[in-house]
């Protein structure tokens, strides 16, 4: 006697389905690209260790065409992580009080910007010597 | 039941993802665009002695450091679960490979810091 025939829904190829789906992976694939700039500032933090020759080395990478244009994807990524990440801060936040009240979503996402701007600001404030 | 070790992973994810958000895009300006530019112009952005002093300051080095290791959790985190939303088998091994690099570039980046210190 053969076996029943069950129906087995497979969850192959489920990211054709729907295009929430593509961007999903999407946001999720911006992390190799953001992963990969942070082991190239590991790698930099490295060569600053081991001296002036291999630091001068690591900074001339960034001039060729291949290191530039990575760098721009993962500025893309970098920009499209954020941007999901804010989007979804309200789901993920625990609650919330400011003066008694809860902000609406929109503030809170607005409020993540700012913060975001102002950090981003100081960073390049005090990375490029303005402040000391 | 087996404990879990996902909550304190998770928040390592969410420390590293923060942290990206708000300012990995400047970052990858001042540092893949800005200094290769300005460098082209013969302006030296971050050059050796003044990124060594300021590296070398343990209050800046040191988190450096370990923001790098929690934007690698952040990756690593991704990539291992994605791989499984794919359907690729990603076992134990590669659960050691994501989250045991993470650890160990962060690692690394204070270790170079310290070095740094003399």
């Amino acid at each position: 006697m053969s076996r029943a025939r069950v129906y087995r829904p497979t969850m192959r190829g489920w990211w054709e389905r729907h295009p929430a789906y593509r961007r999903y992976l999407l946001r999720e694939g911006s992390s190799v690209l953001l992963g990969l700039y942070a082991l190239w500032l590991l790698a930099g933090l490295l060569a600053l260790a081991a001296g002036e020759a291999a630091y001068q080395g690591w900074r001339d990478l960034h001039g060729s065409p291949w290191l530039f244009g990575l760098h721009l994807a993962a500025l893309l990524a970098a920009a499209y992580h954020a941007v999901t990440w804010f989007r979804l801060l309200p789901l993920t936040l625990p609650v919330l009080r400011w003066r008694g009240r809860r902000p609406t979503d929109r503030a809170v996402v607005r409020g993540a910007w700012v913060v975001s701007v102002a950090l981003s600001g100081g960073v390049w404030l005090y990375l490029l010597g303005g402040v000391r | 039941m087996r404990r879990s070790h996902e909550p304190p992973l998770w928040l390592l994810f969410g420390a590293g993802g923060l942290l990206a958000a708000l300012l990995a895009p400047a970052l990858i300006l001042l540092t893949g665009v800005v200094m290769p530019v300005a460098a082209e112009h013969g302006i030296e952005v971050l050059d050796y002695h003044a990124s060594r002093e300021l590296f070398a300051r343990p209050v800046v080095g040191v988190p450096v450091a370990l923001a790098l290791g929690l934007v690698l959790c952040h990756a690593a985190h991704r990539i291992y679960h994605t791989l499984r939303d794919l359907g690729i088998p990603a076992g134990r091994g590669t659960w050691w490979v994501c989250y045991g690099g993470a650890g160990v570039a962060g690692l690394l980046g204070v270790g170079a810091v310290v070095a740094l210190w003399w």
